[in-house]
């Protein structure tokens, strides 16, 4: 795990060059609190990776949940997904969006106990339409073709 | 009961806005022959909420069909009237237009909007809020005069609260400052809540605000008034004296009013502007404001265009835009 | 006779049913992600305007207050705040819940929000004038330091991986500073795109950075469960906590309680930043605590005694000088207004009576919001048993729904996203999220305050800054808390060194 360290690293202090560049056309002391925490970040950064090269005080892997490649796809594949549904909510709706997406979670997740899973999922949408249009006022189903 | 009965209208309302939406549209039937949608670019519970709620419940009063308030916030309020702007003119989507702050996002030009005034059609001036000047009770400053002079011998040291650059009262700031050659030194606040307490607690000198912001302050008398920056005396602030009253020919305030999409029908506009122009003038809807410290003030149709368009030459040149 | 009148005006059955329904009201709005109370009072007033002013305004506090303390309740079972207010509870309190002892974390919750209700609801009926006036003392040299002391919280949080923790606090203090700049206008970090001149929301940060990244994390092990033990013997549900419990957590009520309800009398800092500050203190005086921080029902009592103290306490500025001590109470403010009552001295005299039934209707509300949010908690450890699959569709869509219904805009969804996915990988990679919350909330506390008192310092700024007793004593605290979280770090790898 110390070769994440490093390159999240070397990553932050690369992309700190940009925003240290473009905080500089900022008035008067707009840039100077931007600025600052830029140093900080590089800084930190910097001392991470110095670290990472010194075995006795590199840290131990404490990182939450699983770390096998199976463990990862999932999380990304249902991230994928979720992005691309939302962004098409616009085009089909975003009730369609939601039951598209559970739908997709069952073979990304592989649910095999089906029924309780779709039960769930019903009653989530019935639930969030009441409460969230019917209740609230909120205009989820203006994100549908026509209106 | 208040709540269930409330409860249920809106529900109904909501089904019938869903049932009118998908039976599509009828042939130019009697305008309104459903639901209005009233966008408010702010969130639920600020002051133009507020007032969009009071208006709201009033208008359905006139047109006999739900009017639903849709807080649509973000991005200083241009994702409302961005969202405004690219609705269909049809009359069903009218909203609110915050003056002086929808100026910036298009004439500033680092921020660059691509809508304008004339991505809009101005219906009716709803209410005006007057910027005014307060001191803590015990200051040094007893007249509009004794810190117009102070600002003018020693520059930059006399401090004054404003509440965003192109807001109302950076305006008023903007112009006495052009008006007299004062020159202050201006604390910006995300919130008047926020610039009333460091005036109150001695930190910062003077407030600006608009009357509806201190009034009650002002009648318990923790605050005293400098100057109003209106035409005629302010009926919340009796007593006070304007800017003109005492030489300074300089108005500021913040106005809200109501628009719709540009290309709104002729016939729909005038259906829109008279009812809104009932619920304004009646004597209820103008108690209810004057609670809120608000001055209901109608300005029409295409007086309302002009006096956005006024407004924008004076912002462009008090900002140099 | 006058307290007598008072009492039997708060049970008369009007009012009695506006707290009942404020109070269910505030459960459902507070614990679903997104749902803040600001919306739920917002909602809530044009309701009240045909209502008589007293039931009108403890309606309308009841739902404050219970919104904040509902937060807890998906925070505690599913990593996923109701409210922002409660982000610190989800640290411990979602560890309990793994634990099996769901219940337990819901109890100590419960008994600290009412207590921490309750405290706060006193301090407004008995010294919430002179309170005030210290509100008064703050001006932007001060909210310059109480931001700095703030930031030195990350010190203590981040402890086990110093850099890491600060490096995520310095990613939220430079993402705070997206967006239109206060002081010049300039838009900053905004590529040309209206709503980021708007900023970077925070509420859809905090759905993204603990919410979508737990249902992201749960997806790993879409077949377990959240609690993967039997319920242990402390877990089983009861009304009041064990004496034993109370034992443990009486001193952190008390001190979080105390930190909620000063933090929540300055305007523009409220529930958030005191549940982080109380949750902070609690962790510094349960340095023998070895649970702290994984599952201590020390955090939980924390966190929530101290946002539900902010919810009086925003009031005391309301109430006496008209200065909204958190954006709910800035809406409760227009509530007022409408009713036709005006802030200030008078309330506290001319209009004793209506006061005074409200503050005592408010801390009835406290105690009714217990006993109902108990009942409900009865029957809501069964979630943490439902199998992560169903779970996770829940906490995405509601995370989905939350972001959205904030503003009504997709930029709030699409902001949450971002943090989501980010908050996932900070986590796989032992970046705390937390940090990054309170360098978000605190950072243009720092900025402001820094700034307006360059503006108005006569002289040299460092003077300007320390020129008061509060801002010598807030730097004194920062200093303090950034030396002993050093050491105790400079201890922590000493022994680790040791020990490996």
């Amino acid at each position: 795990m110390l070769w994440v360290n490093r390159i999240t690293g070397a990553g932050l202090i690369l992309l700190a060059i940009p925003f240290w560049r473009m905080a500089g056309d900022y008035p008067d002391m707009a840039g100077l609190f931007p600025r600052t925490m830029l140093i900080v970040i590089c800084a930190l950064a910097a001392a991470m990776i110095v670290r990472s090269f010194i075995p006795a005080l590199a840290p131990a892997n404490e990182g939450e949940g699983l770390f096998t490649r199976a463990a990862f796809a999932r999380p990304l594949a249902v991230f994928a997904v979720l992005l691309v549904l939302i962004a098409a909510s616009n085009l089909i709706g975003f009730f369609a969006a939601m039951i598209v997406l559970s739908a997709a979670m069952v073979p990304i997740l592989g649910v095999t106990k089906w029924r309780p899973y779709a039960l769930g999922c019903l009653i989530l949408m019935v639930f969030v339409y009441v409460l969230f249009v019917i209740f609230l006022n909120v205009p989820l189903t203006t994100l549908r073709p026509g209106s | 009961m208040t709540l269930n009965r409330r409860v249920i209208l809106t529900a109904a309302a909501c089904f019938a806005g869903a049932f009118a939406l998908a039976g599509g549209s009828p042939a130019l039937a009697q305008y309104p022959d459903k639901g209005l949608t009233l966008i408010v670019p702010y969130g639920a519970g600020g002051g133009t909420d507020i007032t969009a709620r009071l208006l709201a419940k009033d208008l359905e009063g006139v047109l006999g069909k739900p009017v639903t308030v849709q807080n649509i916030a973000g991005g200083g309020g241009w994702t409302g009237w961005g969202t405004l702007a690219s609705a269909k003119p049809d009359g069903y989507t009218i909203g609110y237009l915050n003056v002086p702050a929808i100026y910036a996002g298009y004439l500033d030009p680092k921020l660059g909007r691509k809508e304008t005034l004339e991505s809009f059609t101005p219906i009716i001036n709803h209410v005006i809020d007057h910027v005014v000047l307060t001191v803590k009770a015990d200051s040094k400053f007893k007249t509009l005069k004794d810190m117009v002079d102070e600002a003018k011998a020693k520059p930059n040291t006399v401090s004054i609260t404003a509440h965003g650059v192109g807001g109302d009262e950076h305006l008023a700031i903007l112009a006495i400052e052009a008006a007299t050659g004062a020159k202050f030194r201006v604390v910006q606040n995300k919130s008047t809540p926020e610039s009333k307490s460091q005036a109150l607690g001695g930190h910062v000198q003077v407030l600006a605000s608009n009357v509806s912001e201190i009034a009650t302050e002002v009648k318990a008398g923790d605050l005293r008034v400098l100057g109003v920056m209106s035409e005629e005396p302010s009926g919340f602030l009796p007593g006070a004296p304007t800017f003109k009253s005492q030489g300074f020919n300089i108005l500021a305030s913040n106005s809200r009013g109501i628009a719709t999409p540009a290309g709104l029908p002729k016939d729909v506009e005038q259906k829109l502007v008279a009812a809104l122009e009932k619920v304004i003038l009646s004597k209820d809807h103008q108690q209810k404001a004057e609670t809120l410290f608000l001055e209901p003030r109608v300005i029409r149709g295409a007086d309302y265009a002009k006096f956005l368009k006024d407004n924008e030459q004076d912002i462009k040149k008090l900002m140099n835009w | 006779m006058e307290v007598l009148s008072v009492i039997a005006d708060v049970l008369t059955p009007a009012h009695l049913l506006a707290m009942l329904a404020g109070v269910v009201g505030g459960l459902c709005i507070g614990a679903l992600p997104g749902l803040t109370s600001n919306l739920g009072v917002a909602l809530l007033l044009p309701v009240t305007f045909g209502m008589d002013p007293i039931s009108a305004l403890i309606m309308l506090t009841s739902l404050y207050a219970a919104a904040i303390y509902a937060g807890s309740f998906p925070a505690i079972l599913l990593h996923t705040p109701g409210t922002s207010a409660s982000a610190a509870t989800a640290i411990d309190g979602f560890a309990l819940t793994r634990k099996g002892e769901f219940n337990k974390a819901i109890r100590i919750a419960t008994f600290s929000s009412v207590c921490g209700g309750v405290f706060s609801a006193l301090m407004l009926l008995v010294i919430a004038p002179p309170l005030s006036l210290l509100s008064l003392k703050f001006g932007p040299p001060e909210y310059f330091m109480l931001a700095v002391f703030g930031l030195t919280i990350i010190g203590t949080l981040a402890s086990g991986n110093m850099i890491k923790g600060l490096m995520s606090g310095a990613a939220g203090l430079a993402i705070s500073t997206v967006g239109l700049d206060l002081d010049s206008g300039f838009p900053r970090f905004a590529f040309g795109s209206t709503d980021l001149q708007g900023g970077i929301g925070f509420v859809p940060a905090v759905i993204g950075l603990f919410s979508l990244s737990q249902a992201l994390l749960m997806c790993e092990e879409p077949h377990r469960t959240i609690q993967q033990v039997k319920v242990t013997a402390g877990g089983q549900w009861r009304l009041f906590p064990t004496r034993d419990e109370i034992r443990q957590i009486r001193a952190t009520v008390m001190r979080s309680s105390l930190i909620g309800g000063f933090i929540g009398i300055l305007p523009g800092a409220g529930g958030d930043i005191g549940s982080w500050a109380a949750y902070n203190e609690a962790k510094r005086f349960s340095r023998n605590d070895p649970d702290f921080g994984k599952g201590s029902i020390r955090g939980v009592a924390a966190s929530e005694s101290a946002n539900n103290a902010t919810t009086g306490s925003a009031m005391v500025p309301l109430l006496t000088l008209g200065i909204p001590g958190s954006p709910t109470a800035a809406i409760l403010l227009g509530a007022l207004i409408i009713h036709g009552l005006q802030p200030g001295r008078t309330l506290f005299t001319v209009h004793a009576h209506f006061t005074y039934t409200v503050i005592v209707g408010f801390l009835l509300a406290n105690l009714v919001m217990g006993f109902i949010g108990m009942g409900l908690g009865r029957y809501m450890g069964v979630v943490a048993r439902l199998p992560n699959s169903i779970l996770i569709a829940v906490v995405v869509v509601l995370s989905v729904v939350g972001a959205f219904s904030l503003g009504n805009n997709m930029y709030d969804v699409y902001t949450m996203m971002a943090f989501g996915l980010l908050g996932y990988l900070m986590r796989k990679g032992n970046f705390s999220p937390a940090p990054m919350v309170l360098g978000m909330i605190l950072g243009p506390m720092a900025e402001q305050g820094f700034r307006q008192s360059v503006i108005l310092a006569d002289g040299p700024v460092v003077l300007h800054l320390l020129g008061s007793p509060i801002s010598i004593t807030l730097a004194a605290l920062s200093l303090l808390s950034i030396v002993s979280a050093g050491y105790l770090e400079f201890k922590r790898t000493k022994a680790a060194r040791a020990a490996g």
